[in-house]
């Protein structure tokens, strides 16, 4: 089920609401809890039912060995806590490699070695990386001795509860579990609501709007053009960058208004990613859970920097790879993690030396280097690709000409986009200075998205999924 | 409260002005409605008037010219004589790329040896169109008309039984009593309602409004679709046949007594109204062509919008080859 429909806003939120708080109120904790689970398999579910199996086995599975793992005890194990810990994992990995990355070994063993290896065609059950990472995560934990959550229903609960299941933020077991056992957090909390509404608001507004706007010219410039102009060709990249960000912020926005609903506070994701003034910088300020996750359970775990410069580097470039994969299977993915890899090395190496910049050029340099990377990670294909980058490289002329129509209005709403990005304050601010006037915005963006989300049932027949429900 | 409740009405209205201006300039403009009041028709196209014709499947920039006729993507030229595309919304095409519908893919494929004019509109059928001849059209330098009969919808859209005055669109209709014999039936005054609504058509509000009342109409008529298919079978069409034959059989005459050439391509899925009306067309000595037979003999494909089946532009380009291959001209 997607937040931007109107499934979900006029039916599931608040029917789920309020049974919720009812069975609350009626002190069923237990019940309240199951009851969330169950609603959260059932948004799920409604994307296709098939997979829920997945996911009950995936929670079963990880749930068991995180049990086992916290309870080991060397004398009632024939297997050393090591071993359960890489089962563990390999259990989760193997899971994703057979629906994830599968194909795209085929692929390459195909065309490597002439093979003619029929594909699995397998379609990808929705929020998979986000979900097994998230349970990884909660095993390395329990390996550490650093879980102390025991029971499969709060676990349950941990995986599934529906606003941060499908797309993160990646909520980490100890800021979820002591949430949802607060006294204080059983009953309706108006503040919370108000400030769940807002933040939802302004979610809504930046999918529905903004980023779905950027979407068209995005698609028209990568996936419909055969060539393209240098202006068009800039136009494309940078409306993929900002549809991107408007999206995936806007879907983290809505899933933190909602959990906030339910008096849950998820950690936030998104701090004004494109002010960086350096890749470094952007990585503290872009998909900051994904970014925890990478320095907790991988970056640190393989030395991180303790082991030298030359070994930093190794373990930064082999991060950022991995980061490329987790987003999907495809070379596009691999080279968009490289070209990062690449930068942070550079931007660590500069530091050592002690170079300096002025922040209005380290600015432009990191946006635009992000902007360039951005056009690997959308496109479909390595040719695709090349077709935008040759256009914003002048490959094929300086020529300013872009389609006056397919492209119409695309510079005042990327002058805008500027505008906001750099100069408005995010969502996690707003929230703070804007308190007085909730109501007054909470309803001008809802109408205004609502509106729009009308539009696109009229036009379009449906509403338009998340970027990060493919990850 | 009264203060919260203000704050909620006059966002509300806020962001019903705002969303007036962000479809005016975005991508999404749906456009101004493109028809506007007519005396002779009850609705006719705005003249000089472009717009955009917006579907999930389609994303147009359309053209009408001073007089209101769809516009040719090349110069008009008086020595050469004109070929006249008659029709509904398939012909009119206002989802196909201006260049690529029928009479200028005919522009194309006879190297401008004629003036191809499309003189189609949506939601006509052939006895409208012979009032879109007799008042819209200028015979003088005319070689040959082209009728596209849409025998799924014509036979229903020609009759003015069962058009509603209060709630439907102005429309001319004609009553026959024979072939030769007709009474017209004006279009319904223009009432204040139509006028208040050409103001509100100026804003995209009002054609999303429009639009989504079309939506929910469709989806109803989705659904009863197939007790609707049941209850055709057994209507008695015989006045709606009249409509028709009526209407063909005026336009062959009015353009006979001008010397014009009259051809018609039948098409539509429903094969016993199409087999009725080629047998009429045979008895009136009328040259007629069967659309699906001809394109799958020429080996062209006759493809569809996903989104409200509308040919495409690939389409449009190959009736067009269609008719040079056949002569038709």
């Amino acid at each position: 089920m997607l937040f931007n429909s109107y499934e979900f806003i006029f039916a599931f939120l608040p029917i789920t609401f309020f049974i919720y708080f009812f069975l609350k109120s009626r002190k069923q904790n237990r019940a309240s809890k199951i009851f969330l689970v169950l609603s959260s398999l059932f948004f799920y579910a409604w994307w296709n039912v098939l997979y829920l199996n997945i996911i009950i086995a995936s929670i079963i599975f990880n749930y068991s060995i995180g049990k086992t793992l916290a309870g080991y005890n060397k004398e009632e194990h024939i297997v050393s806590k090591k071993t359960i810990l890489t089962i563990g994992i390999l259990g989760n990995a193997l899971l994703l490699i057979y629906y994830k990355y599968l194909d795209f070994f085929i692929t390459n063993i195909n065309f490597v070695f002439d093979s003619n290896i029929e594909l699995m065609h397998l379609a990808l059950p929705l929020a998979i990386s986000f979900f097994t990472f998230q349970q990884i995560a909660y095993l390395v934990d329990s390996y550490r001795g650093e879980t102390k959550e025991y029971d499969f229903l709060n676990y349950a609960l941990f995986v599934t509860f529906f606003p941060q299941l499908i797309a993160g933020p990646i909520v980490h077991h100890k800021e979820m579990m002591s949430q949802f056992i607060k006294p204080k957090n059983s009953s309706i909390d108006i503040d919370n609501i108000m400030a769940g509404l807002f933040i939802f608001s302004i979610g809504l507004f930046k999918k529905v709007v903004i980023a779905d706007t950027f979407a068209i010219w995005t698609a028209n410039g990568f996936d419909h053009s055969v060539t393209l102009t240098f202006a068009e060709a800039w136009i494309a990249s940078l409306s993929y960058t900002f549809q991107l960000y408007f999206d995936f912020s806007g879907y983290a926005d809505m899933a933190i208004g909602v959990a906030l609903l339910f008096n849950i506070k998820l950690p936030i994701n998104f701090n004004s990613p494109y002010r960086a003034t350096s890749v470094q910088d952007y990585w503290r300020r872009w998909h900051i859970t994904f970014g925890r996750f990478l320095r907790d359970y991988i970056y640190i775990p393989l030395g991180g920097n303790r082991k030298g410069m030359s070994r930093t580097y190794i373990n930064l470039m082999i991060t950022l790879l991995f980061a490329g994969l987790w987003h999907g299977a495809g070379w596009g993915f691999v080279i968009w993690g490289f070209l990062h890899g690449v930068a942070l090395i550079i931007n660590h190496k500069w530091k050592q030396l002690g170079f300096k910049m002025s922040l209005v050029l380290a600015w432009i340099i990191t946006f635009f280097y992000i902007n360039f990377t951005r056009v690997f990670f959308r496109a479909n294909s390595l040719d695709d690709a090349l077709k935008v980058l040759k256009g914003m490289f002048g490959v094929d002329g300086f020529s300013l000409y872009y389609d006056s129509f397919t492209y119409r209005y695309s510079l005042l709403y990327l002058f805008m986009a500027f505008i906001i990005v750099l100069l408005f304050k995010n969502s996690n601010e707003l929230v703070k200075s804007l308190k007085k006037y909730y109501t007054f915005f909470i309803t001008l963006f809802f109408t205004f998205a609502l509106l729009q989300m009308l539009y696109f049932r009229i036009v379009g027949d449906k509403a338009s999924e998340f970027i990060y429900f493919n990850f | 409260m009264f203060k919260k409740i203000f704050t909620v009405i006059f966002s509300i209205a806020l962001a019903f002005v705002l969303f007036e201006f962000f479809l005016r300039y975005s991508p999404f403009t749906l456009g101004a409605e493109p028809i506007v009041y007519d005396k002779d028709l009850g609705l006719w196209h705005k003249k000089n008037f472009s717009s955009r014709w917006l579907q999930g499947c389609y994303d147009t920039e359309f053209f009408f010219d001073d007089k209101g006729f769809v516009k040719n993507s090349y110069e008009y030229q008086r020595e050469k004589k004109d070929i006249i595309l008659l029709g509904d919304s398939y012909i009119e095409a206002l989802m196909v790329h201006n260049e690529n519908i029928i009479h200028n893919s005919l522009y194309r494929l006879y190297n401008g040896k004629y003036n191809f004019l499309n003189h189609a509109m949506a939601a006509t059928s052939p006895v409208q169109q012979l009032v879109i001849l007799q008042k819209k059209t200028n015979l003088e330098n005319v070689k040959e008309v082209i009728h596209f009969i849409n025998m799924d919808k014509d036979i229903y859209e020609g009759d003015s039984i069962g058009y509603d005055k209060t709630s439907m669109n102005p429309t001319v209709f004609l009553d026959f009593s024979d072939l030769e014999h007709y009474k017209v039936i004006p279009p319904r005054d223009k009432t204040k309602k139509d006028e208040i609504k050409a103001h509100l058509s100026n804003f995209e509000i009002y054609s999303l409004l429009t639009r989504i009342r079309a939506y929910i109409k469709n989806k109803k008529k989705e659904q009863s679709k197939e007790s609707h298919k049941e209850s055709r079978e057994v209507e008695d069409l015989s006045h709606n046949w009249l409509q028709i034959k009526g209407a063909i059989y005026q336009i062959k005459k009015l353009l006979n007594k001008r010397g014009v050439e009259y051809k018609v391509i039948v098409y539509g899925e429903n094969k016993i109204l199409k087999n009725r009306l080629m047998q009429f067309l045979s008895e009136q000595k009328i040259d007629f062509y069967d659309l699906y037979k001809l394109m799958k003999k020429h080996n062209l494909s006759l493809e569809g919008y996903p989104c409200d089946k509308h040919w495409n532009d690939k389409t449009h380009q190959n009736i067009a080859k269609m008719i040079k291959m056949e002569h038709i001209i």
